[in-house]
């Protein structure tokens, strides 16, 4: 069994090691890149008064009329200043308690996936005790050189239910992905060939944005016609095979690498796909695989 | 999100002050992460085209789902009913 578990199994509360550090670090980084997609994509226009987006919350929702443009717009704006905080380190619980809000709010008016993924890892952190230490801003200036800074992360104290509040999301979300995509119209590679099909003849009107393949992936996926060939139905069994069998191998010390490189490899997959839209995602999962690796290996990395 | 299609493709236009037709861009006024669009949530945006942007939209549109296509006509924004 992999250390989280033997911990759990053994009734330890506490460890020592930087695994929460790297993990903050990396997720901050992916919160940084949302953040800066969605500027840059004007999401916090959603909630003004000439956007689809509120008009759409408007006839869906009777009451709850309290998410208005100013509400949009402060949760955009909390949420960036969460992110920073988090990334840097400096009053983890605090920033991870307010992204938790915001986050709450933007899965209200405009929910998706990873930010749903985003808010429980969020609330992980709010429980954390090392993220404010390992590798933080605060560390760094009190610190005396990089070898204390790094001895210091290394060795920084941690809840164990830190991590499991984090691991089990993302164990859950890949086994019930898995089980929704075992169905023929996934598997034979109609679904993503005829995404693939609508993004390049919408290619021109979305700007480029998250719309072409390069040429020769594309005609090796799909024909011209837009039929699935057998490379995209062999990817689309592997991702259903992957999906279901990545949660299996967090459980084990002797799967655990064999998981990570298959994680790795579908994460890099899907966002080819759609880099604009799922980079962040994908960086906040593989964010999360640094605390399936024992404390001690990690800490051993940055001693 | 792979899992699934959901999508809406719009084929629409307006006419302009001298009677010119003129192509509409959904992407002008979706978010850019906008994949997922049901039949209930087009004839919402066609209304949003009416009311807020004042874009009087015709032509016709895809809805592609699991089972396949149907598309719908589509005069003064709203959806005729009667899909082939």
């Amino acid at each position: 069994m992999s250390w989280i578990w033997q911990a759990v199994s053994n009734g330890e509360t506490v460890f020592h090691g930087p695994n929460v550090g790297c993990f903050r670090l990396l997720f901050g980084l992916s919160l940084l890149i949302k953040c800066g997609v969605e500027w840059r994509r004007g999401h916090h226009r959603f909630f003004d008064p000439e956007n689809y987006i509120g008009l759409l919350y408007a006839t869906r929702r009777s009451h709850g009329k309290w998410l208005n443009h100013y509400v949009w717009r402060s949760a955009f704006f909390i949420r960036f200043l969460s992110s920073f905080s988090i990334f840097l380190g400096w009053s983890v619980t605090v920033a991870a308690g307010m992204l938790s809000v915001a986050l709450i709010v933007e899965c209200i008016g405009f929910s998706k996936y990873h930010a749903q993924f985003m808010l429980l890892c969020s609330v992980s952190l709010i429980f954390s005790e090392s993220a404010s230490r390992a590798f933080s801003i605060g560390t760094f200036y009190r610190s005396q050189g990089w070898t204390d800074f790094l001895a210091q992360s290394a060795g920084a104290r941690e809840r164990v239910i830190v991590p499991l509040l984090a691991c089990l999301p993302l164990m859950a979300m890949y086994l019930f992905s898995g089980l929704h995509k075992c169905r023929r119209p996934f598997l034979s590679g109609q679904i993503a060939a005829l995404a693939l099909t609508i993004s390049e003849r919408e290619a021109a009107n979305r700007k480029g944005i998250d719309s072409t393949l390069p040429p020769r992936l594309r005609g090796a996926l799909i024909t011209d016609g837009g039929v699935p060939r057998v490379a995209l139905q062999m990817m689309m069994h592997c991702v259903v095979a992957v999906e279901l069998l990545l949660p299996v191998g967090f459980l084990f010390e002797l799967s655990l690498i064999p998981a990570v490189v298959a994680g790795f490899a579908l994460h890099c997959a899907f966002t080819a796909f759609l880099p604009t839209t799922l980079l962040h995602f994908s960086l906040a999962c593989i964010s999360t695989y640094v605390l399936f690796f024992n404390p001690l290996v990690v800490a051993g990395v940055f001693q | 999100m792979f899992a699934d299609i959901h999508r809406v493709e719009f084929d629409i236009f307006r006419f302009d002050a001298e009677g010119r037709r003129v192509e509409i861009n959904p992407w002008d006024y979706l978010p850019h992460t906008y994949f997922h669009m049901s039949l209930s949530e087009a004839k919402i945006f066609l209304v949003f085209l009416q009311t807020h942007c004042e874009v009087n939209a015709s032509g016709k549109i895809d809805v592609w789902t699991n089972s396949g296509k149907r598309t719908y006509m589509v005069r003064d924004n709203v959806v005729d009913l009667a899909g082939s």
